[in-house]
C-alpha cells in the first residue's frame, strides 16, 4: 500500500573518489563494539576520557583536567567533523543542513529560557550552528542599542509560529513541537533541493518512526487529536491522514496496520513489552538501530556523497554514545544499565 | 624535401587509414587509462591522507587501469613497424603500393584494443577504487581486491590479442 522505501543511490559522482577514500580510512577509526565495551568497563568518567584521548579523540580530549570540559571537547570534535565534511563535500549546501540543525536547537533553548526565568545554561547551547548565538539572543530579546539582526526566513518562520503557539497554550512543550516540525521540514526540503535520495530516505524514516512513537505516546496519555495533529512531522512515507484515521483504534490495531511497511519489525518487537510496562525504551533503541542500518548502506558505495553523510551521521551517533557513557559514569550507574541505553555502532 | 614527399605519398594511399587506426588505439586506450587511474589514484590519496602506510598495495591498484594504455601503445607500435615508418625510404615504398583496402584492414585491426581498452580501463578504475576502499578497511585482503580488477583486465588482453592476430594476418605484399 505505501510506497516502499527502496534505497536508491543518487547519481554516481566520480568527483568524490578522494573524499570516499579518505572516509574509508577514517571509518576504520570509528569506535567498534570492542571499544565501546572497553569504555563501559572503565571505572570512572575520567578513565573513559583517558581511553578516548589515547585514540581518535586525542586532538580534543587530551589534557582535559576538569570533567566539565568534556562537553566543550565534544563540541570541538563536532566542529572538527563539520569542517572536514565542508572540505570534502562538493556541495556546501549539504553539509550546511547539519549545522542548521543546531540553529534550531539553540533557538529552542533560548526561546524556552526566555519564557521561563531567562537564564540559560551555557552547556545547552551549541556553537556549531550557522547563526551566531548572540544574533539569536538579540532576535528573541531585542536590545534597542544593538540594532536589528537579519535572520534567515526559515528561522523567522519557526520563531513566529513558536511564539504564537506558546502565547495560546502557555506550555513550553509546544515550542519544541513547533520548532522540531520546522526543522524537519527545512532539512527535508534542503535534501530534496540537493536531489539527494539518501538524505531524503533517511529523513523520511526519521519522520515515520518518530510519528509512530508520538502516536503511541499520545494514545497512552489520552491526549487529544489536536495535539497529535500538531506533533506529527511532515514528509514521512505515511501521511498525516494515516494517523488521524487510526486515532480511535487501539494501539494493537495500529501496530497491525503497519505490518506492510518497512517498520513492521521495529514496531512488533519494540512494542512487545509495551502492554505491561508502557515503556518505549526498546522501541527507541530499535528505531535508532533502524537508522544505523540505513546509514550503513553507504558503506558499499564507491562514488558519491553518501559515504560522507554516512560518516558524519555515524560520528554524531558515536558522540551520542560517548556522552551516554560519560554521564552514566558520572552518576555512578552500573555498566549494565548504561549498556541498555547504548545502540549498535556504525562499523 | 624527402619528408614532404613521404607525407604526400601517405595521404595519396591507403596508409592514411592505417595511421588513423594506430592513432585511435593510442588515443582511446590513453583516455581510458587516464580516467581509470584518475579515480583510483584520487581514492588512494584520500586513504593515505589519513593513513600513509601500505603505499605498495595502493600502487598496484592504481597501476592496473594503466595497462590498457600500454596495450594501445603496443598495437600502434606494431602498425608502425609494419609500415616501416622508422625508415623514410621503406615507408615511401610501402605507401606507394598500399591500397585503400589494405589501409582499412589495418584500421579495423586496431579497433578491438582501442574500444576494449577504452571501456575496460574506465570500469577497471571503478573496480580498483572499490578495491582501495576494501584495502583501507581490511589491509590483509588487498590481494582479493586486485583479483577483481584483473578480471576486467582480461577483456583488454583479449582485445590486444585479436588486434595482434589481425595485424599479422594482413599482408602488405608489394608484388603482383
Amino acid at each position: 500500500m505505501q510506497e516502499q522505501q527502496i534505497f536508491r543511490p543518487s547519481k554516481e559522482n566520480t568527483g568524490y573518489a578522494y573524499a570516499v577514500g579518505r572516509i574509508r580510512a577514517m571509518e576504520t577509526r570509528l569506535l567498534n563494539g570492542t571499544d565501546i565495551t572497553r569504555l563501559l568497563e572503565a571505572d570512572s568518567a575520567a578513565e573513559v576520557i583517558k581511553i578516548l584521548s589515547e585514540g581518535e579523540y586525542e586532538k580534543t580530549m587530551s589534557g582535559i583536567s576538569d570533567i566539565m570540559d568534556f562537553e566543550t571537547a565534544l563540541n570541538q570534535e563536532r566542529e572538527y567533523v563539520y569542517n572536514l565534511i565542508d572540505e570534502l563535500s562538493l556541495d556546501p549546501q549539504l553539509s550546511q543542513i547539519f549545522r542548521i540543525k543546531w540553529d534550531f536547537h539553540n533557538l529552542k533553548v533560548l526561546l524556552k529560557s526566555n519564557y521561563q526565568d531567562g537564564s540559560v545554561s551555557q552547556d545547552a547551547l551549541v556553537e556549531s550552528g550557522t547563526i551566531p548565538i548572540e544574533d539569536l539572543k538579540q532576535k528573541i530579546q531585542p536590545d534597542e542599542e544593538a540594532g536589528n539582526v537579519n535572520l534567515p526566513q526559515y528561522i523567522n518562520d519557526a520563531l513566529d509560529e513558536a511564539k504564537e503557539s506558546y502565547e495560546e497554550d502557555q506550555n513550553p512543550q509546544v515550542i519544541d513541537i513547533v520548532i522540531d516540525r520546522h526543522m524537519h521540514s527545512f532539512m527535508y526540503k534542503s535534501a530534496e533541493d540537493a536531489d539527494n535520495n539518501f538524505m531524503t530516505g533517511y529523513l523520511k524514516a526519521i519522520a515515520d518512526l518518530t510519528n509512530i512513537k508520538s502516536f503511541i505516546r499520545i494514545k497512552s496519555l489520552d491526549e487529544t487529536m489536536r495535539l497529535l495533529d500538531a506533533v506529527l512531522l511532515p514528509h514521512g512515507s505515511l501521511d498525516k491522514q494515516f494517523y488521524i484515521k487510526q486515532f480511535d483504534e487501539t494501539v494493537d490495531n495500529f501496530a497491525a496496520s503497519l505490518s506492510n511497511t518497512p517498520y513492521a519489525q521495529v514496531v512488533a518487537e519494540g512494542l512487545r513489552s509495551w502492554p505491561e510496562d508502557k515503556s518505549l525504551a526498546v522501541y527507541e533503541r530499535l528505531s535508532d538501530e533502524y537508522f544505523m542500518d540505513f546509514i550503513r548502506k553507504a558503506k558499499y558505495m564507491v562514488f558519491g556523497v553518501e559515504p560522507i553523510i554516512g560518516y558524519l551521521l555515524a560520528k554524531e551517533h558515536e558522540m551520542k554514545l560517548i556522552r551516554i557513557i560519560v554521564i552514566g559514569k558520572l552518576n555512578d550507574l552500573p555498566s549494565d544499565a548504561i549498556k541498555e541505553r547504548l545502540r549498535k555502532t556504525y562499523v | 624535401m624527402q619528408l614532404a614527399e613521404l607525407l604526400a605519398a601517405i595521404f595519396n594511399s591507403g596508409m592514411v587509414y592505417a595511421l588513423m587506426g594506430a592513432a585511435a588505439a593510442v588515443i582511446l586506450t590513453g583516455i581510458g587509462s587516464a580516467t581509470g587511474i584518475g579515480y583510483t589514484a584520487s581514492a588512494s590519496a584520500g586513504v593515505m591522507t589519513e593513513d600513509p602506510r601500505g603505499f605498495g598495495k595502493y600502487l598496484i591498484l592504481v597501476a592496473l587501469p594503466g595497462t590498457q594504455g600500454i596495450y594501445g601503445f603496443v598495437a600502434a607500435f606494431l602498425v608502425i613497424m609494419k609500415l616501416q615508418l622508422t625508415n623514410m625510404a621503406d615507408a615511401a615504398a610501402i605507401a606507394a603500393s598500399m591500397t585503400t583496402a589494405q589501409g582499412l584492414q589495418i584500421l579495423y585491426a586496431c579497433l578491438p584494443i582501442a574500444f576494449a581498452g577504452l571501456v575496460s580501463a574506465i570500469h577497471q578504475g571503478k573496480v580498483c577504487t572499490a578495491g582501495v576502499g576494501l584495502t583501507a578497511k581490511q589491509p590483509s585482503e588487498s590481494g582479493k581486491a586486485l583479483v577483481f580488477g584483473v578480471f576486467v583486465e582480461f577483456y583488454a588482453v583479449l582485445g590486444l590479442i585479436i588486434t595482434i592476430f589481425m595485424l599479422n594476418g594482413i599482408s602488405l605484399g608489394t608484388g603482383a
